[in-house]
């Protein structure tokens, strides 16, 4: 009899409740227990180990979804045949599109308005649709110049550039040491856009309208978008950044960054770990500056990161996703997560967590946000990838002086337009 | 005939029809679809889509850029078949004589084949890098050269992105011409030898002809393959500097993935499927004629 007590218990422990709801988690490799960078595949696997074990009644089923941009066809392609998942981890750029399918639930009711208003504004305000919001935004990214604070002291500096004029006193200084101020990357990519749209802005420049047309080749737009294409052909006229950065990425400079050829490159926040993981020594001695510009302004910071989404209609499930979300949105979860991954914060409690509060660059990440006069996302209209390709497209022929800035922008303007007015008439 | 009489005749359809239905569910209708597509305006960027008839096939006609994508892919492509045809029988000729190691060589041979495109491309970009970490400049370092951004050039751009494709897609030549090279009989070689003929004429009279069907079939996969190539052309050039080395795959990719317009990219995807069906149809037909011509 006692023998087949213990079975019975035993094969009722292994089976688990037999309520449990199982929870569909999608997320991209590198947001999961599988990712490639150890410590986030470690954050992933702790975090859904104890959410498991403080919630018994709820098995997680996490399944991967492509990286990047390919991830949102697969998305889309779930939403029509009715595969979708119940929760899922959304770059936040997606959501827009996604909330199109009438599958991403609203998350009234289940968010609360005091803790959505722990995040930076534009975080909530960028994920909201017809007054609702659609998902939680927990991460971001920081895309600017990155430094050796003590490459700058052998120039004399304590301190990055603050004006153009600061700027370029320090590139010709740089350049008589035999390297380049600053490398900023000139593929053809939405990397490349996103620094040229960064400088734009700080141009005050825009980039669409609030209808979505693309306005950016027009008056001050216009002017902005020129002198963004000019700081890059003055840098190279200067000397002050090789004109071979037309075919690199942000991956692609950071070799020079480790050589010391450059003193500065444009890169992201994100990227960090894998500087420290190239080049342990510059954990510790590394510092971030927003490109001042011509203007007197600053480079803008983008805001942009990922986001958790909720797919699950019936209220047992959407319940569930729900535990899950505000688990995973908990300051010490979410320090995990971005501490392991290189991301920033967009909540205030979460960068009081010591890791965040306690780390110089992590601080001078913040007060470039704080600071900062615009926070906004590129704007979510189905135009953008095309308005981003050419943008990039033109950064090349800048560098090497085949095209003026004037060129470019008529340029980048015919392709976009053309475009538009084809995507107008669908 | 009744259907059970045809059933009972024809009992062999069980047999082959699961994997029938497999191959056709797998090959058959994502092509079908894709072509569908290619009639509609699909984009992700937007929730619905309709049937627009060859709007885009006007609309790949009249793109700016087609006529240098177009030129990109034929350099790319024949560069790469000529030469992954060329090194992979020179390669296969020495690997075939009866040499010591030749087994390990043979293994040796074939490992780029095993490698992932995309760490191939990963591989090729450390050894290209621009910076004094890349191994090239590293290497003409020793000569008192200074380093170079060897992909700020179109042409060297391109030369590099070939090199790679090569560098994969040679063991595949060396192991069907190395099969091939292994069913031609000696007696051919040892008649030949008895005519008086060199070396030189050994291979063009004996080697090259009886190794034509070989030959035929590694022409249609390199081309097809490197018609369809990604991975190396994403992961190592990306299309630069300027599109120099944007070939038709790549601008798949870019229209499906990066601008989201699915039915543009399906366009110019079945645009290649034509192309690779032509050619085919072509070498076959070539086979077909030299057979003939042959018995």
């Amino acid at each position: 009899m006692r023998k087949w007590l213990l079975t019975t218990a035993l094969v009722a422990s292994l089976c688990g409740p037999a309520s449990a709801v199982e929870l569909a988690v999608w997320a991209q490799t590198d947001l999961s227990p599988n990712a490639a960078l150890g410590p986030v595949a470690t954050a992933f696997t702790d975090l859904y180990a104890k959410f498991q074990a403080d919630n018994p009644d709820i098995t997680l089923k996490y399944e991967i979804l492509p990286g990047g941009t390919e991830a949102l066809p697969s998305l889309l392609t779930a939403a029509s045949t009715g595969n979708l998942p119940d929760v899922a981890i959304l770059d936040s750029f997606w959501v827009a599109r996604i909330v199109q399918t009438g599958k991403l639930q609203p998350l009234d009711g289940l968010w609360s308005k005091e803790a959505q208003a722990s995040l930076i504004p534009a975080a909530v305000k960028s994920l909201t649709f017809d007054g609702k919001v659609y998902a939680v935004m927990f991460s971001n990214a920081w895309r600017g110049a990155f430094y050796r604070p003590s490459e700058m002291k052998t120039l004399g500096y304590d301190a990055p550039p603050s004006s153009w004029t600061e700027f370029l006193a320090y590139g010709e200084k740089a350049k008589a040491a035999g390297k380049s101020a600053l490398m900023l990357p000139g593929a053809a990519t939405e990397v490349t856009t996103l620094h040229l749209i960064s400088m734009f802005w700080g141009f005050g420049g825009q980039l669409v309208d609030e209808a979505g047309k693309p306005v950016f080749f027009e008056g001050g737009n216009r002017a902005a978008l020129e002198k963004t294409y000019g700081v890059y052909r003055e840098l190279v006229e200067k000397g002050l950044m090789p004109e071979s950065v037309s075919t690199m990425n942000e991956k692609d400079l950071r070799p020079f960054f480790y050589t010391g050829e450059t003193l500065a490159i444009a890169n992201s926040s994100s990227g960090l770990q894998q500087m420290y993981a190239d080049k342990p020594d510059l954990n510790g001695d590394i510092g971030a500056f927003p490109l001042p510009l011509p203007n007197g302004e600053l480079s803008a910071p983008i805001l942009g990161g990922q986001s958790w989404g909720i797919f699950a209609e019936d209220a047992e499930h959407k319940a569930a996703a729900w535990k899950l979300v505000d688990f995973m949105n908990r300051p010490e979860s979410v320090t995990a997560i971005n501490s392991a991954k290189g991301y920033l914060p967009v909540a205030d409690a979460v960068w009081q967590q010591k890791f965040f509060a306690d780390s110089p660059l992590m601080q001078q990440f913040k007060s470039i946000f704080d600071k900062a006069k615009l926070v906004q996302t590129r704007p979510p209209v189905p135009i953008y990838p095309v308005l981003s390709a050419a943008l990039s497209d033109q950064v090349a022929s800048v560098l090497a002086g085949t095209k003026t800035p004037s060129q470019a922008v008529d340029a980048a303007r015919d392709v976009v337009m053309a475009e538009f007015a084809r995507l107008q008439a669908r | 005939m009744t259907l059970s009489r045809f059933l009972n005749r024809h009992q062999y359809l069980f047999f082959i029809m699961p994997a029938v239905l497999i191959v056709l569910g797998l090959t058959a209708y994502p092509a079908a679809y894709g072509v569908w597509v290619s009639f509609t305006n699909l984009h992700f960027a937007y929730p619905d889509s309709r049937f627009v008839g060859f709007d885009n096939y006007v609309r790949l006609a009249t793109w700016p850029a087609l006529p240098r994508v177009l030129f990109n892919t034929v350099i790319f492509v024949g560069s790469v078949v000529v030469l992954q045809l060329g090194l992979g029988l020179l390669i296969a000729l020495l690997l075939n004589k009866a040499l010591r190691g030749r087994q390990l060589m043979r293994s040796i041979a074939i490992l780029p084949w095993v490698i992932p495109g995309i760490i191939i491309a990963l591989m090729f970009q450390q050894f290209f890098n621009g910076s004094r970490l890349g191994i090239m400049n590293t290497v003409i370092g020793y000569f008192g050269l200074p380093s170079r951004s060897w992909f700020s050039d179109p042409t060297q751009s391109m030369a590099i992105l070939i090199f790679a494709v090569v560098w994969r897609g040679v063991p595949l030549s060396i192991i069907l011409q190395l099969g091939g090279l292994q069913t031609i009989a000696r007696e051919l070689y040892e008649a030949a030898a008895i005519d008086g003929a060199s070396r030189w004429q050994a291979l063009r009279y004996v080697t090259i002809p009886s190794l034509k069907p070989i030959l035929l079939i590694n022409v249609i996969m390199a081309t097809s393959g490197t018609l369809n190539h990604v991975d190396i052309p994403l992961a190592l050039t990306g299309g630069g500097p300027a599109g120099a080395t944007e070939v038709l795959a790549l601008s798949i990719y870019k229209q499906g993935f990066e601008v989201l317009d699915a039915a543009y990219a399906s366009t110019i995807a079945t645009v290649i499927l034509l192309i690779n069906l032509l050619l085919t149809i072509v070498y076959l037909r070539l086979l077909r004629m030299k057979n003939e011509l042959g018995s």
